[in-house]
């Protein structure tokens, strides 16, 4: 049986037009033409059948399927991907500065206080290093070993310096200049230096 | 995710503000009390002073008429003195010398300074240096200088000339 010509440009388009697949201009000329085609709205009616015989088997077809656990099932055959480290922390910072906005901000805040304020603090600090509370040293006292023959001589300087001369007895008693003063002569028994003398005394040459 | 990354953000923040914080605490709370520990040799041999630093020396020596031409340092080290133990130094001429922090009161710290045969006695200062006669080696004079392991402080400026 030949066709129709006008069928035969519609017919291609039937099958669409069953799925709702035809824009809305498309749709108008096929039901014009349907209204005046008694074949191709048999046709129409055949491939509506078909394709509710085939939606009616699939679903036959799935309830036999048991589909708990599916999404389970495919996650589980799915290979974890893990992104390299930067992009993690870039998605990472990306998503935080997201949705915690507020907590990222007083974080970023706290962390510019520390910074600004705790930093110059601790490199500027200039505190008395433990130990050092006093301005210049000084010397309380000098004591020999018993027995031993010398003679301590202490002399101290403005600056807090401070010498301490071991003169032997021996050899003091021959040198001018160089015997210490008898208030730091030691103690026979103790051999501590009670008094040191502040003033200039003179060392000698050695 | 995203709140537990905050909450380290945060965590991060006031670990490195602790962080800071520690040192300054550490050194409130007291402990060890550094002091430099120079042994020199001076003698008249020859005219060295080795490093220039010890022209310093020299001056103090000079200024109480000790006079020596050459000033060489033996050795240097740097004490970190722990109450009631004693730090050894020793001498190049078999001599051992002793530091001993006896104490530390009121930021104060009492030391005891043995070279056989004498010991000194001294409170620390910011300024200031202890010489102590090492006795005799190799035709010259040791000598064991204390300072302190600080930073001396600036001298004030010489006010202008009128």
């Amino acid at each position: 049986m030949a066709l129709n010509p006008a069928c035969q440009t519609f017919i291609p388009m039937l099958s669409p037009y069953v799925d709702g697949e035809l824009t809305p201009q498309e749709r108008v000329t096929v039901d014009h033409h349907l209204n005046v085609c008694r074949d191709c709205t048999g046709r129409v009616a055949d491939l509506r059948a078909e394709s509710g015989l085939i939606r009616h088997g699939l679903d036959l077809a799935a309830d036999e399927v048991d589909f708990r656990d599916f999404a389970q099932k495919v996650m589980a055959r799915l290979t974890p991907y893990k992104p390299p480290l930067m992009e993690r922390v870039r998605i990472s910072l990306s998503e935080m500065f997201l949705y915690q906005r507020a907590t990222m901000v007083t974080s970023l805040v706290t962390a510019a206080v520390v910074l600004f304020v705790a930093v110059p603090t601790a490199v500027l600090w200039k505190g008395t290093p433990e130990g050092y509370a006093r301005p210049q040293m000084m010397v309380s006292s000098v004591t020999v070993e018993k027995g031993a023959k010398v003679t301590p001589v202490v002399m101290t300087t403005d600056q807090g310096d401070a010498i301490i001369w071991m003169v032997s007895t021996e050899q003091a008693s021959s040198q001018d200049g160089a015997q210490p003063s008898q208030e730091k002569a030691p103690d026979q028994d103790t051999g501590e230096v009670k008094k040191l003398d502040q003033t200039k005394p003179n060392g000698g040459e050695l | 995710m995203t709140k537990r990354l905050g909450r380290r953000f945060s965590l991060c923040a006031l670990a490195f503000a602790a962080a800071l914080a520690v040192p300054g605490a550490a050194r409130a709370e007291g402990g060890k009390v550094e002091v430099m520990a120079d042994v020199v040799l001076a003698s008249n041999n020859g005219d060295k002073v080795d490093p220039p630093s010890l022209e310093e020396m020299k001056a103090t020596f000079a200024a109480r008429n000790i006079k020596f031409s050459s000033w060489q340092s033996v050795s240097q080290r740097r004490l970190a003195l722990e109450p009631n133990k004693t730090a050894e130094v020793p001498l190049p001429n078999a001599k051992r010398a002793q530091v001993t922090l006896q104490s530390v009161k009121e930021g104060e710290a009492h030391l005891k300074v043995t070279v056989p045969p004498s010991s000194t006695e001294l409170v620390l200062g910011r300024e200031g240096k202890l010489y102590v006669d090492g006795g005799q080696h190799q035709g010259g004079q040791l000598w064991l200088v204390i300072s302190p392991a600080i930073k001396p402080p600036k001298p004030p400026p010489a006010p202008a000339k009128q």
